[in-house]
């Protein structure tokens, strides 16, 4: 794959009333070209992404318009529920791979925060659903963390360990955001004060479940050649793979553990010769603690029910020998799906993470997942020197 | 009486909505490898497309549970804390569903299916069975 990452621009990212999605959107892309150095019409590729929640009156192909471009030769909408970042960024490597396109802007554009009401209003929507599937709203299991706190528990069962495994990815997590200007919670979170907050949805408590945030992050994909000659330093895509294990939901299998990373992570280190040990920094997709603990073994990084000696000796704390979600994940940053840990990991790549900056940011390993674990997509990023 | 979301058959769904309709759990076997499935067009283990079908025990097993602190439907909000999760049954498939009883709630704890009658349509929750 021949593709670089050549702006970022982010709109919004607050919990205050914003302007609607698709305005925010058009503020993002305008950014990402802006922070590239080029021209807002040098855009000739643009990849909207979308969760199933949304629908073509929040975000849609008529983005286009909106920016004023022209005679683009790729319009889409990526569609992979919380993986549709990446989906989106890999669709746009392969177009300018494929020389169908030379500048791409991956959008992402969301606004479930509407001030003064609880975050259920937004996530806990009532819904009925359609086949075995929709059970889960006739047993009441409604939302994100009802959903994810069934793997949580079963994970901390199957491998004896206690709700601390939980609480030290929620406290290294917001470590990092203490540092990051731009994280939603960023005072120390004390073992106490974990453990003090209430239950979502037992295990997870409220410390346990991403910070939501109204706004948009636009990502600008090009050739490596142009890359050279923007204004930013360039981030190369080494590597995209997808996982989408399908796994049964019946004795024999394990669909509440069972993580699309161990698909994606074969394709991902084959392609670029590098493994768990080549990777500097991990931005896994966060949207509940459970997550990057079962990222970390899908990956290979920790055999099952050990990743959390990931965090229990710090290494993935500021300082640490492999930093985890540098500017705050989901947990404690801000939470737009997948586009989260793909432009935290673009800044610590570009060298340009301030007080967060990691010391060694040659390679970094990112992270989406969608539906449960159902639908996932990884990427393998490198900084300038790795052009490939 | 507020009753649950229920959801709607699709095709897969067919068959077993309509014995939880009538008050049962039923299973479809695959004629082919004996798979057993609550909802299926193809045998995700073979690839077969007939099935034959066949009741549940109603025994099972707890997969994984929750307790949740926040009701999102008017059903559930005289039950808080709301228990739910995935139960395992002892023909093999798994579906989602609440839990009730007095039993101890964990992880392989044994329960036992009742269908309850929402206006027409059955909703199977499971109560955990005692010692």
């Amino acid at each position: 794959m021949k593709a670089a990452i050549a702006g970022l621009g982010t709109a919004g990212l607050t919990r205050d009333a914003t302007p609607p999605a698709a305005e925010l959107a058009r503020q993002a892309v305008s950014a990402a070209a802006g922070d590239a150095g080029l021209p807002v019409s040098a855009i000739d590729g643009l990849v909207v992404c979308r969760t199933s929640a949304a629908g073509d009156s929040v975000l849609g192909l008529d983005l286009q318009r909106a920016l004023g471009l022209r005679d683009l030769t790729l319009n889409r909408i990526a569609l992979c529920e919380g993986a549709s970042a990446l989906a989106a960024i890999q669709l746009a490597a392969l177009a300018v791979s494929g020389c169908s396109a030379r500048a791409v802007v991956c959008v992402f554009a969301d606004t479930p925060v509407i001030p003064g009401k609880r975050m259920s209003a937004s996530f806990g929507r009532l819904k009925t659903g359609t086949g075995l599937e929709g059970l889960r709203y006739s047993a009441g299991l409604f939302g994100g963390a009802a959903m994810y706190a069934l793997s949580a528990m079963r994970y901390l069962a199957v491998h004896g360990l206690g709700e601390e495994v939980l609480a030290d990815v929620a406290i290294t997590t917001r470590q990092w955001a203490a540092l990051n200007p731009a994280a939603s919670y960023r005072k120390p979170l004390t073992r106490e004060d974990y453990f003090a907050a209430r239950y979502i949805a037992e295990p997870l408590r409220l410390f346990d479940c991403a910070a939501p945030v109204n706004g948009a992050i636009a990502v600008l994909v090009t050739t490596p050649e142009l890359a050279a000659d923007c204004a930013q330093p360039p981030v190369h895509i080494l590597a995209c793979a997808e996982g989408h294990p399908g796994t049964p939901d019946r004795s024999g299998f394990d669909r509440q553990l069972n993580h699309g990373g161990a698909i994606a992570a074969k394709a991902l280190f084959g392609a670029t010769g590098l493994g768990p040990a080549e990777i500097d920094l991990c931005e896994f997709y966060d949207a509940f603690s459970i997550s990057p603990l079962l990222a970390l073994e899908a990956y290979g990084f920790h055999p099952p029910g050990e990743a959390r000696q990931a965090y229990a000796g710090g290494n993935a704390a500021p300082g640490g020998t492999m930093p985890i979600n540098t500017g705050g994940g989901h947990l404690s940053g801000f939470y737009l799906q997948g586009m989260t840990p793909l432009a935290e990991a673009i800044v610590q790549l570009r060298g340009a993470a301030g007080e967060r900056q990691v010391a060694r940011a040659r390679t970094a390993l990112v992270t989406n997942d969608g539906g449960r674990f159902d639908y996932h997509l990884g990427m393998i990023l490198g900084a300038a020197e790795h052009r490939p | 009486m507020t009753f649950p979301p229920i959801p709607e058959p699709d095709a897969a769904s067919a068959r077993f909505f309509a014995a939880l309709d009538a008050g049962r759990i039923e299973l479809l076997r695959c004629a082919d490898c004996g798979s057993m499935h609550l909802a299926a067009l193809i045998c995700d283990a073979c690839g077969g497309t007939q099935f034959a079908t066949v009741p549940a025990s109603g025994a099972g097993i707890v997969h994984s549970f929750t307790r949740l602190h926040m009701a999102h439907h008017p059903a559930f909000a005289e039950q808080l804390p709301l228990t739910a999760g995935v139960v395992e049954l002892a023909e093999g498939p798994r579906l989602f569903a609440q839990l009730v009883g007095e039993g101890t709630l964990a992880i392989g704890a044994p329960v036992s299916a009742e269908i309850r009658d929402c206006d027409g349509r059955g909703v199977a929750v499971f109560r955990l069975v005692a010692g």
